[in-house]
């Protein structure tokens, strides 16, 4: 008993179901680059450290690289190409651009995944709230301070 | 991560069969922040994993004002940070549970998991030491309670047996006119600890003594120490700043640090006395006991 080679799972992604066979030892970073060719979330470190490959499962970020595929099974998975809707990008997004909070990039979808999951939470977060909850995520070129103004000008907040 | 036999058993009781039958070769999954981590880095190579998220019953936080909190093991840390009834009554392992990692640690990392991972930078360990926490440990053959203190025997290491899993956290209820404090230093938000220092105090209400306290360093030594000298010291006494200090000096004196990265041995032992005393500050305050300004001011 027990599995060594492909497992069936099925669980959400983006809003739309998907089934496929996984093995046990891939983590749900791999599953969602390699297998589903969804290549916006980003493989940094690879130990839970850096953030970049931030996801959201039912709706609460959590490093993709450290889970197990296996436990996305019957949840909700959110990655970076599920913010947007269509060509609409999603008004965090906007506001990076607008901001210029993006340099290279690679750090980028991770901190939009956290950002949309804290202002999901609290609609009107205080520069320490967002200070605090993207603490987890690495950015090599910016210094933050735009990644913040960007997160706390989509907010609900006074600006 | 290299390939392994992947099972998912539906009672503690089959987990543990399968950890006695897959002998050394075993290891339990909770939420594989820490063991994912040591499968990629092949420091772990287990032959079978035993995923114990199947297992209904594990996710559970429940109070009871005479037997106290009951965590599962597979409590993750941002319920235990967030719980209202943590937060008022065991504020100490909120603010413990609320320092671990990052936020998307928080969501997946369980307190089983924390726990026997055993890292002596651990964060759970010595809040719930100070809490004088049980923990409940069961096998296919039978089950018993320990202290935090027996469980974490050494560097990453627990007394768990082969077969044994960590079932449930015991917490006893505070008692009225205590109050406890955590306080952590670290380089960065999420980096791990220099140094941690639980505290709890209880004070006498009628003569405003110190009735008993309780004191635990971490990552300062292979596991969580519990301060007895300081803590006996501070016993019946006023709780001046004099004697404050003295309990920190007795406490730190207690701390076995190693230098690295962090710090070197006397700049942790240090560290510790200063946490020490800011701690057992915010815990008298917390304890209904006087104000002597912000405890966690840097003049502390």
């Amino acid at each position: 008993m027990g599995a060594i080679g492909e497992m069936r799972v099925a669980f959400q992604l983006n809003g739309e179901p998907v089934e496929l066979e996984i093995k046990p030892n891939q983590t749900l970073l791999e599953v969602i680059r390699r297998d589903l060719a969804l290549t916006g979330t980003k493989d940094g470190c690879g130990i839970g450290e850096c953030g970049v490959c931030t996801v959201l499962l039912d709706g609460w970020p959590i490093r993709s690289c450290l889970a197990l595929a296996v436990d996305a099974r019957g949840r909700k998975v959110t990655t970076i190409e599920g913010l947007a809707q269509g060509s609409e990008l999603h008004p965090l997004q906007e506001s990076f651009i607008k901001n210029g909070a993006i340099q290279c990039g690679f750090c980028i979808p991770g901190m939009l995944m956290i950002g949309k999951a804290l202002l999901d939470e609290k609609p009107k977060p205080t520069e320490q709230e967002v200070r605090t909850v993207i603490a987890g995520n690495l950015c090599r070129c910016t210094g933050y301070v735009k990644i913040v103004e960007a997160i706390l000008a989509a907010s609900e907040g006074p600006r | 991560m290299q390939e392994f036999r992947y099972i998912e058993p539906k009672s503690l009781r089959r987990a543990s069969q399968l950890l006695k039958e897959h002998k050394g070769e075993a290891k339990l999954i909770a939420g594989g922040v820490s063991l994912v981590a040591l499968m990629k880095n092949r420091l772990v190579r287990p032959g079978v994993l035993v995923n114990i998220k199947a297992i209904s019953g594990l996710d559970k936080i429940t109070f009871h004002q005479r037997n106290g909190l009951k965590l599962g093991p597979l409590v993750i840390h941002r319920r235990i940070a967030t719980d209202p009834q943590i937060r008022e009554r065991f504020t100490l392992l909120a603010e413990a549970a609320s320092q671990i990692g990052s936020p998307a640690i928080r969501n997946i990392a369980t307190a089983g998991g924390n726990l026997c991972h055993a890292d002596p930078n651990g964060d759970l360990a010595p809040a719930l030491l100070c809490l004088n926490a049980r923990l409940k440990l069961m096998s296919a053959t039978g089950k018993r309670a320990v202290s935090v203190d027996e469980f974490c025997s050494d560097y990453y290491t627990t007394c768990l047996e082969p077969d044994e899993i960590l079932a449930e956290i015991l917490v006893p209820a505070p008692l009225p006119e205590s109050g406890g404090a955590y306080l952590k230093l670290k380089r960065s938000a999420t980096d791990m600890a220099v140094v941690q220092v639980a505290a709890c105090v209880i004070r006498d209400k009628k003569s405003n003594l110190c009735g008993a306290a309780r004191i635990v360093l971490g990552s300062v030594g292979p596991y969580p120490i519990l301060a007895k000298q300081a803590a006996d010291y501070l016993e019946g006494k006023d709780f001046s700043p004099e004697v404050v200090e003295q309990a920190a000096v007795l406490a730190a004196g207690q701390a076995q640090p190693n230098a690295d990265g962090r710090g070197s041995v006397d700049y942790k032992r240090e560290m510790a006395r200063v946490y020490v005393k800011r701690a057992l500050k915010l815990a008298w305050q917390r304890a209904g006991g006087s104000d002597w300004g912000d405890a966690r001011s840097v003049s502390a």
